[in-house]
């Protein structure tokens, strides 16, 4: 896979944001003297391309700006109230595009980080409590493990994975803090964002680590995809969709269906987390859910993100007739992140509905795809296994968020409003993360 | 009319009629009879290009002339209904470009006037008629995926790779936004509220948000709805690509429909523009894929079906796929997205007026 240049890549950003604070001073000078800079660029332009430049706009710009007032103000508008990020993008496209052009852009790659064993001498004691949907899969990635050793109920243990879906999940995590145990709250059945938030204080004032465990959060290409974001690959972000169908069908395990009074807390489509992993805390939601039962059901919860210019959605079906292949549960996801540069496809998680590379990359004119080739599988075992290790990690005082504590009470507190959201002819606003 | 082709004045000929052209050439059933536009150069250079030797710069001459059958009406939306009533009450069958007008009660007046006439009204929207959403379609009807459960449609527009519109034809849709009627949800938009209810049925209820990017493009947009008489659920995500790369011979706009029903889904990856080598209709049912490749994608196909299906209408004395009571039915779907975004509720399109959407867009 070619490597990105970041030295290009800084160049075209500072000479973007040169071109853009000039822009916005021609913008304000006389109508003639835009004129005479924008003939001076034709200029410049025909001699360094021994005239086969394409000053076509150019020209049609500067008669705009000679014949049309309300035009010239409508250009000098764009310019002087444009999103400054969002017309530097541009600025830099079109140097990427027209100036350079040449070698297609392409990520770096980073393997996923790796995480060390425990390092004192004595294996991580691991207990569990309930019984969740992904308790035999990460059981089995402990006890994988050298370094970790599960223990019975009872007995001592260092760090205690919960899966209640009950109120005493957060009692018992309450506990276990208090006995100075590290705890690993499965985020499905955790209660609400005030519960949560509660606990991470505890857990701050006791200095013990706890998290939040979401398994997208550990899956490989969903990783690498947030770290594309991150470099700026697409550009400036502006959508992300998390599209989650439950089939009924062609899996080797089934779950009951999302029926009863919460149905988006079903493991299928409670993927709260992976949205504000994505897009960052939501700001405010509006969001349609429709009756689940044996016909299917569906909702759609569209997002305001905190961060400008940004939105989404989270869709949810439930197909019960779908056949949804799957060496676990039938569960379909699929994520689609678009920004001002390009697009992402995040084209399965725990089903195998497609036997494309999990990840497919569009940004300007380069496309490629990320999977078995860059040596990443998808295998949705590995998120127990990185699961495992990660929280046995957290247990010898190494702990890493992947979603940090804001983001996740944010994520909470999201799906905390969406029944309001659904029964209120209008939009819920959210408190801002952190507050 | 007798054995004749029907004779069609164009007025408005623009940049988006380059695209209907190609439907009358060959076409036994209409032809290309009369241009008109207020710009004598334009028209001058459209009649070398088309080969139509008759022109005006007064639409007045294509109404009166017992010799013209359609016309065909591609001006600035704010022109559409006065030229619409007019052509009607002169007795000529009308095609208007979407969107029907720039407010309901001009598209209404436009609705009656219709009803009132001899001749037959239509607003031109292409989408309906691109060969892959017309197979979609189909497929959905038949009960392919089974009952469908959610329809989801995207919109990016990238600046590269596709032909630049000309920036004298841009400037009047810049005073279009200037009045809160944005290219991406209400004008380019159009296609695919259109395509909501053409796949899917009546609009009970919107909500969403649609956010501003250089001051004035109405992108990046996150609206959802229900529909009334289906469970099923409908999402409009726009994303502001400005360079997105998309290959295209027409506008850089990256469209995709998904429709998610009980047994399968489909999938639709291109319109307007190419983002990839992919078919544009994919079936996924009982674990398969099911590609498409044996339909015709190129976006000109929509317009060549699209314009042709009028005169055929004209002539099988049946109604078209785009009547002015649907063309009615989008606007207001536009309007109340546009209405719930601006002031955070929920709207019924049934329920907007003119005057509700005045105040949202001076809130």
């Amino acid at each position: 896979m070619p490597k990105v240049n970041r030295g290009a890549r800084a160049l075209r950003q500072a000479a973007a944001w040169c071109a853009w604070r000039m822009a916005r001073l021609a913008a304000r000078l006389p109508a003639r003297a835009l004129i005479a800079l924008l003939n001076g660029a034709e200029r410049v332009m025909q001699a360094t391309t021994k005239g086969k430049a394409d000053v076509g706009q150019l020209r049609e710009l500067r008669d705009l700006l000679r014949d049309d007032p309300k035009g010239r103000e409508a250009v000098r508008r764009i310019i002087l109230e444009a999103r400054g990020p969002q017309f530097r993008a541009v600025l830099q496209g079109v140097l990427r595009h027209h100036v350079e052009a040449p070698a297609p852009a392409a990520p770096t790659f980073a393997a996923v980080a790796a995480f060390p064993g425990r390092q004192a001498a004595a294996p991580a004691r691991i207990a569990f409590a309930g019984e969740h949907w992904e308790f035999p899969f990460l059981r089995d990635a402990y006890a994988a493990r050298p370094d970790c050793r599960i223990v019975p109920a009872g007995e001592p243990a260092d760090g205690v994975e919960i899966a209640l879906d009950r109120p005493e999940a957060a009692d018992l995590a309450r506990q276990t803090m208090a006995a100075g145990a590290a705890v690993s709250l499965h985020a499905g059945p955790a209660a609400d964002a005030a519960t949560v938030a509660a606990l991470f204080a505890d857990a701050q004032s006791r200095g013990v680590p706890v998290r939040l465990f979401y398994s997208y959060l550990y899956f490989a290409p969903a990783v690498r995809l947030r770290e594309l974001l991150a470099a700026g690959e697409i550009g400036e972000l502006t959508t992300v969709r998390v599209r989650a169908v439950l089939g009924g069908k062609g899996a080797a395990l089934s779950l009951a269906p999302p029926f009863g009074d919460w149905p988006l807390r079903h493991p299928a489509f409670d993927h709260f987390p992976l949205l504000t992993f994505l897009g960052g805390p939501a700001a405010r939601l509006a969001a349609y859910v429709g009756p689940m039962d044996g016909a299917g059901g569906q909702a759609l919860i569209g997002v305001r993100f905190a961060a400008a210019g940004r939105v989404g959605a989270l869709e949810c079906a439930y197909a019960p007739d779908m056949h949804v292949r799957s060496a676990f549960y039938p569960h379909d996801l699929q994520v689609e992140v678009a920004g001002t540069d390009g697009v992402i496809w995040l084209r399965r998680g725990m089903a195998e509905t497609t036997q494309e590379p999990p990840l497919a990359v569009r940004a300007g004119r380069s496309a490629y795809t990320i999977g078995i080739e860059s040596g990443m599988t998808g295998d949705w075992a590995e998120v127990y296994r990185a699961a495992a290790a990660e929280f046995v990690g957290a247990v010898g005082g190494r702990l890493v968020r992947r979603l940090g504590v804001a983001e996740t009470i944010s994520a909470f507190r999201l799906r905390d409003k969406v029944y309001d959201a659904a029964t209120t002819p209008g939009v819920v606003e959210l408190p801002a993360a952190g507050e | 009319m007798g054995d004749r082709r029907l004779r069609v004045a164009m007025i408005g000929v623009g940049d988006i009629t380059m695209l209907h052209v190609p439907a009358y050439k060959d076409f036994d059933l209409a032809e290309l009879a009369l241009l008109c536009d207020v710009d004598p150069a334009l028209l001058e250079r459209r009649r070398a290009e088309w080969g139509v030797a008759r022109t005006t710069t007064d639409y007045r001459e294509a109404l009166a002339d017992p010799g013209i059958d359609i016309v065909e009406i591609n001006t600035p939306h704010h022109l559409h209904k006065k030229l619409t009533v007019e052509a009607l009450a002169a007795g000529k069958h009308v095609a208007c470009q979407k969107p029907i007008s720039t407010s309901i009660a001009e598209a209404e007046e436009m609705v009656a006037a219709a009803r009132a006439a001899q001749g037959k009204f239509r607003v031109i929207e292409n989408f309906v008629f691109y060969p892959p959403y017309v197979r979609a379609k189909e497929l959905l009807d038949a009960g392919e995926i089974g009952e469908p459960l959610t329809i989801r449609f995207k919109l990016g527009t990238g600046l590269f790779g596709a032909r630049a519109p000309a920036l004298r034809s841009e400037m009047w849709h810049l005073l279009e936004i200037e009045q809160g009627r944005g290219q991406a949800v209400f004008d380019d938009g159009y296609h695919k509220l259109s395509l909501a209810i053409h796949f899917i049925g009546a609009i009970a209820a919107v909500k969403g948000f649609i956010d501003r990017s250089f001051a004035f493009i109405d992108e990046p947009a996150q609206l959802i709805w229900q529909y009334k008489d289906r469970r099923t659920l409908g999402g409009f995500d726009i994303a502001f690509q400005p360079n997105l790369y998309t290959h295209s011979k027409y506008f850089g706009a990256d469209e995709r429909v998904e429709i998610v029903g009980t047994r399968g889904a489909i999938e639709l990856t291109r319109c307007t523009g190419q983002m990839a080598d992919q078919p544009a209709l994919i079936l996924r049912r009982d674990g398969r894929r099911t590609l498409f490749e044996d339909l015709d994608a190129d976006w000109q196909a929509s317009f060549t079906a699209g314009i042709r299906d009028f005169p055929r209408a004209i002539l099988e004395n049946r109604d078209t796929l785009l009547t002015g009571e649907r063309a009615l039915e989008v606007l207001r779907f536009a309007f109340a997205l546009i209405v719930a975004a601006r002031r955070g509720v929920e709207v019924r399109p049934d329920e907007v007026t003119d005057a509700i959407v005045k105040e949202a867009l001076h809130a």
